[in-house]
């Protein structure tokens, strides 16, 4: 049992790749901010995430001063000679005026659980966003991150208590993290928390549990293609 | 916004003056009086959305991320608008902040490490070479002088492979494929030798979470 939520703990972890690759700064935005959510509920990898970005903390010190601006130059960027530190603040200042209040909500549900910090790293005025509905399902959901680039996009959606949704299958990777409520599919149960890595060419259909909607982040980098009917509307959409 | 009931970062968490917006003489006033206050609480009362706290946790950290960003970028102003979408970053996440997640500094220097990431993916980035990056630094004033040397050594007894990647990866600010192509290695070898570095780096530090 958490201390922090008083829910169970997660008992479904990202690999420690990611955690390193997160360390390391190497991760996109949107799995970034799957890695993160999971980490708000997980203390198991917040302790196994700081082993490995604690030597950020020496490299910033050790090489956190301002290159000279020639020979004998002994000008450092904690002495801040010329005033700049100033001059950072006051624009740092005008940009925090500047940042959107965040506190909206979605039109058809309390908005979910977030970990502390995780909303700083949502797009301003989420909940107002178009949210559409899957085809046949009455599964909702909304763009929170689409990286061109990469072809990854980021999917906050919201599945109504006792529900499935519709079975597809995964053309690429796709991380899910429960923010809210739980599912079951064929890897188990996934309650608040827990991290899912699925990969290309699993199929399958989550079925969420009684009593509570599921709020899930869902990133993915090759789409899904639904089975049945609702793959031949979304064929025949296309 | 709902937010799930999250302990903070430190059993002391101050009366937070929320939202309002001091005068600059007053905010400078205050904020001398938090000189001595560590990082975590400061983070958690920035949090609270605390400028006071913020403007000494700016004055504590700024120098250290602008001197690391000036090291790894070629622009100055590049550097200069990273620094300001750090602190931004810095502002906006510290709720995200607990001491299982190790040192303030470390914490910081993930969402340095991110913007780099982020500003190369836009293609508005061009770093330094790593040579000029990691050499030719000044002598650091008193106590990071040992962090220095110490990192220096542990860099040096790192094998070759391995330093190239945390060089280029972990310090430089180069992605994965970049690294990868420059070394002419695969992906999957790169992410061993990085990995390897790293705990080789963690040891040699001797340090651990807080």
């Amino acid at each position: 049992m958490s201390q922090l939520t008083g829910n169970p703990e997660p008992r479904h972890h990202p690999p420690e790749e990611m955690l390193v690759q997160h360390a390391a700064g190497q991760l996109d935005t949107a799995r970034r901010i799957t890695i993160e959510a999971h980490l708000g509920f997980c203390p198991r990898c917040r302790t196994a995430f700081a082993r490995w970005s604690q030597p950020g903390e020496a490299l910033l010190s050790a090489f956190g001063t301002a290159p000279s601006a020639g020979p004998g130059g002994t000008a450092t960027a904690e002495l801040d000679p010329a005033g700049e530190l100033g001059d950072s603040w006051s624009r740092l200042e005008a940009g925090i005026d500047a940042l959107e209040e965040e506190d909206d909500r979605p039109t058809f549900a309390p908005p979910p659980p977030l970990p502390p910090g995780l909303r700083g790293m949502l797009p301003a005025r989420l909940y107002q966003r178009r949210w559409r509905r899957i085809p046949f399902s009455t599964a909702r959901f909304t763009i929170v991150e689409h990286d061109q680039e990469s072809s990854t996009t980021l999917l906050m959606v919201h599945i109504g208590p006792d529900r499935l949704f519709p079975r597809h299958e995964h053309l690429g990777y796709e991380d899910v993290v429960v923010l809210e409520g739980a599912f079951r599919d064929q890897k188990g149960l996934f309650g608040q928390g827990d991290f899912q890595l699925n990969e290309p060419g699993t199929m399958h259909r989550p079925e969420v549990q009684p009593g509570a909607p599921c709020w899930i982040l869902s990133r993915y980098d090759k789409g899904v293609r639904f089975t049945g009917f609702r793959g031949w509307a979304q064929r025949f959409g296309s | 916004m709902l937010e799930v009931g999250f302990s903070t970062p430190s059993a002391t968490v101050w009366p937070v003056e929320k939202h309002r917006k001091s005068s600059a003489r007053e905010q400078l006033g205050a904020s001398r009086e938090l000189d001595t206050t560590a990082d975590p609480v400061l983070l958690a009362r920035v949090a609270g959305r605390d400028r006071v706290a913020f403007r000494v946790l700016h004055r504590r950290h700024a120098g250290k991320v602008r001197g690391y960003l000036r090291r790894v970028c070629r622009d100055p102003e590049v550097a200069e608008d990273l620094l300001q979408e750090v602190f931004l970053g810095i502002w906006r996440q510290a709720g995200g902040y607990c001491q299982e997640r190790g040192a303030v500094g470390a914490w910081i220097f993930g969402i340095v490490r991110n913007k780099i990431f982020d500003a190369r993916r836009r293609g508005k980035l061009v770093l330094s070479a790593m040579d000029e990056a990691i050499e030719n630094v000044e002598a650091p004033p008193d106590s990071r002088r040992d962090l220095r040397l110490a990192l220096y050594q542990a860099l040096e007894t790192l094998p070759e492979t391995q330093r190239q990647a945390v060089s280029m990866t972990y310090i430089g600010g180069f992605t994965y494929d970049e690294t990868a192509a420059r070394l002419a290695v695969p992906l999957g070898t790169l992410k061993s030798r990085l990995r390897a570095g790293l705990k080789h780096l963690r040891d040699c530090l001797g340090v651990s979470p807080t």
